[in-house]
């Protein structure tokens, strides 16, 4: 069972991933701010973290570039999860070495497809 | 007889009829004739200066008349070679050989006659020497000097003439002068004029002391003198004093004085003493010259100072020795309120005055030579002024002093004061234009965060919803969703707002409110939120209290926004307190918070439109940034007034008045 770190400052948006996720067969470690965050990928050594963008303390974009930098966690797979969404918001992704850059409000079926793929990647990799 | 004659040591002779008859050898000796050639064939007038021959003539004829027995008397004999003689006869009457005839006796008294002249001539000489000595220390004047000079000299009779030529280094006529000369001295003096010196200025200048010709005509060539004076004797010299030859003087002198050991004596003995003149009177002139030269120096410096646009001074013991008008009225006085007076402290402003004295001090302790600085200088009026000074080290009176110059740059200082000004105005116009920009940029990336947020709860919620079989947590998913909604409308309706108020439309519709009902109901909507975030939420609101004039719908949307705020700011486990009431012919409503604060610098600008406290730990706040601007324009616009109280951690309190009766 892989362990998901969903990393999220809105309570409500918290709860909702955490039970899609959940629901779809994942176990859910959650962080609200960046530095609870990178924290938690050193403790709970998670097989895939949601980033949101615009959460306190570091900024998501900050928080993957600083797990790409770790050599413990820079193959972890990272998706952001985010309302930024416009083009410059995306290449900044793809420069923080995110995965894949998915916008809010989000497809539960994209989500978890887009999950299930990096997991499956990094199991094969 | 006979015998007694031919041996005597005096002349002897006899004449008759004008003719020798008889001469002793004496007579020959002192004549340079022979007895052959005198007896019988010339006579006493043969023998006697013309000049003299008149009187000789006459004694002759008193005695041959019988006036006189006998007689005595001299004159001035010619030797056979044209020499003069002086002699003294003694003659008598007598008849020889029945007619009547002269015997006398003749004695050489040349010797005497030429010791008595060569005395008279050295006091002449000397009378003269005391004439120059006179002169030469009451006249300055070089030309009427030397005049003065020769005149003396010739008319005490000590020179028949003299002349006097001054030379220059190079040897050089510069000026002559004579006496006893006149128009004989022109071609002379034209000679000298062009450069060509007589035979005795060469000899003379050749060599020191004096050089004396006997002979002019076999010595001096075609000098123009000789024709006049050849038959003299001639003395010349150089000028001479410590080694430094000023020209050459020549006078003519008897010829047989020329050779007077005395005579050449004094004459250098005068040279001597006029060529010290003439080193004097040049001594003087340099002096003179020096004198006029630092006059003309320290003219120029006054003038030049005392015209000066600059401020010129000098002082010395903390005390002014000179300021020139400029510097006075730099500082606002007459230079001779300051002179004497004042010191360069009394001029200081007294922050400045201990820098300025330690550069004073290592400038006069010779630590430095000059400094350049400026300081803030005290006008007589107490007025301030920036100077800029740069003095340097002198020695004034044997002591160390200062002399500089000074400049106002009061001027300067204050335009480069507001260029800096400009400057820092520009920069912050810049800086605030570069946060304008900043924050226009996080507006569109808030804006979207607010809208996609409740989005993203609403879309994700009911899809959870639409496959959840469990009515209850359907229910909570499908609550979710309802406050999402609310949350977006805020978020639309504050949107809404600020585009009006961009546009500077405000429209309100004034009824009479109440306001305890408004706070009750939007305190209300914000029950769920409330309870979601741990926070709970206070509402005290005076009994009676008295209808508002306002806009309910823009009263509500302000409250909304302060309650929003109050519980989004908060921590877990805070309260919201909301009060009411009357405060003079207001009503005052205040939302306080335990939340997280704001800082006192920013306590203003959260007002702005489009302002949000720039901090990561506020991200998780981040709204539109358009509430508080909005609330504070729907509180203005009925006449109200909004503050803010806050400590940073412990929480704050937003109050906003609202006048009773409407707005007139």
């Amino acid at each position: 069972m892989a362990k998901i770190l969903v990393v999220e400052d809105e309570p409500e948006i918290r709860i909702l991933v955490k039970t899609i996720l959940e629901k779809a067969g994942y176990s859910v470690v959650e962080a609200e701010d960046g530095e609870a965050a990178l924290r938690l990928v050193n403790e709970e050594k998670p097989d895939l973290v949601l980033l949101d963008v615009m959460i306190p303390c570091i900024e998501g974009w900050e928080v993957c570039r600083k797990i790409r930098e770790d050599e413990a966690t820079k193959r972890l797979p990272i998706i952001m999860v985010t309302v930024r969404t416009t083009k410059e918001d995306v290449q900044r992704s793809v420069e923080c070495g995110a995965n894949a850059h998915i916008n809010k409000p989000f497809d539960q079926k994209e989500l978890l497809d887009t999950i299930k793929k990096l997991l499956g990647e990094a199991s094969s990799s | 007889m006979r015998e007694l004659t031919e041996k005597a040591s005096v002349g002897i002779y006899l004449v008759q009829d004008g003719i020798f008859k008889y001469v002793n050898p004496k007579l020959t000796e002192i004549f340079g004739y022979t007895a052959e050639e005198l007896i019988d064939k010339k006579g006493p007038k043969e023998l006697v200066l013309p000049e003299d021959w008149p009187r000789v003539e006459e004694n002759i004829r008193k005695q041959m008349s019988g006036e006189v027995e006998s007689i005595r008397y001299d004159f001035r004999g010619i030797k056979k070679d044209g020499e003069i003689v002086y002699v003294e006869v003694y003659d008598t009457a007598i008849i020889y050989r029945g007619r009547p005839s002269i015997v006398g006796i003749l004695r050489d008294i040349t010797p005497q006659v030429r010791a008595e002249e060569r005395l008279k001539h050295i006091n002449a000489v000397l009378y003269g020497i005391r004439k120059v000595n006179q002169l030469i220390t009451r006249e300055k004047n070089r030309h009427r000097l030397l005049k003065g000079i020769c005149d003396a000299l010739v008319e005490t009779g000590g020179y028949y003439h003299i002349w006097i030529a001054l030379i220059n280094e190079s040897g050089k006529l510069v000026t002559s002068v004579e006496s006893g000369l006149g128009k004989t001295f022109q071609p002379l003096n034209e000679l000298l004029k062009h450069g060509v010196l007589p035979v005795c200025g060469k000899m003379a200048l050749s060599q020191a002391g004096v050089v004396a010709i006997q002979d002019q005509r076999a010595t001096c060539g075609d000098c123009p003198l000789v024709e006049k004076y050849g038959n003299k004797g001639t003395m010349v010299t150089r000028l001479e004093y410590e080694g430094k030859v000023y020209g050459l003087m020549s006078v003519s002198i008897p010829t047989r004085m020329v050779m007077d050991e005395e005579e050449q004596v004094l004459f250098e003995a005068v040279s001597k003493d006029i060529a010290f003149a003439l080193h004097d009177i040049e001594l003087d002139e340099e002096r003179k010259r020096a004198e006029s030269a630092l006059r003309e120096s320290e003219e120029r410096f006054r003038t030049l100072a005392e015209k000066a646009l600059v401020g010129v001074y000098i002082f010395q013991d903390n005390r002014f020795l000179y300021a020139n008008p400029a510097f006075a009225k730099i500082f606002g006085y007459k230079p001779e309120e300051i002179v004497g007076k004042l010191g360069p402290l009394d001029l200081t402003h007294p922050d400045d005055r201990h820098m300025v004295i330690e550069n004073i001090r290592r400038r006069l302790t010779g630590k430095i030579e000059s400094a350049h600085y400026t300081f803030r200088g005290i006008r007589k009026d107490g007025s301030i002024i920036y100077c800029e000074a740069i003095g340097r080290r002198i020695e004034y009176h044997g002591q160390p002093a200062i002399i500089g110059t000074l400049m106002d740059i009061t001027e300067r200082k204050r335009a480069e004061r507001e260029l800096q000004d400009a400057y820092r105005r520009l920069q912050r116009a810049y800086e605030e234009l570069k946060a304008l920009d900043k924050l226009k940029r996080n507006l569109i990336a808030n804006v979207s965060h607010e809208l996609r947020t409740p989005l993203t709860i609403i879309k994700s919620a009911l899809e959870l919803a639409i496959e959840e079989t469990d009515p209850d947590k359907r229910n909570k998913f499908l609550g979710m969703a309802m406050d999402a909604v609310a949350r977006q409308t805020l978020v639309i309706d504050n949107l809404i707002e600020a585009a009006r108020m961009e546009k500077g439309q405000r429209e309100f519709n004034i009824t009479d409110v109440d306001i305890a009902d408004v706070i009750t109901q939007v305190s209300d909507e914000f029950k769920s939120m409330a309870i979601k975030n741990d926070i709970k939420i206070e509402v005290n609101v005076k009994q009676n209290l008295p209808m508002v004039k306002a806009d309910q719908d823009k009263l509500r949307y302000a409250l909304r926004n302060l309650i929003s705020n109050a519980i989004k700011f908060n921590k877990p486990g805070g309260s919201v307190r909301i009060t009411a009431r009357k405060k003079k012919d207001m009503v005052e409503v205040c939302v306080s918070d335990t939340g997280i604060g704001i800082p006192k610098e920013e306590q203003t600008r959260i007002f702005e439109p489009f302002y949000q406290v720039d901090s990561s730990l506020t991200k998780r706040y981040s709204g539109a940034g358009l509430g508080l601007a909005i609330v504070k324009e729907i509180v203005e616009g009925h006449g109200g007034k909004i503050t803010v109280k806050s400590e940073v951690d412990k929480g704050s309190t937003f109050c906003f008045v609202l006048p009773i009766k409407e707005k007139e």
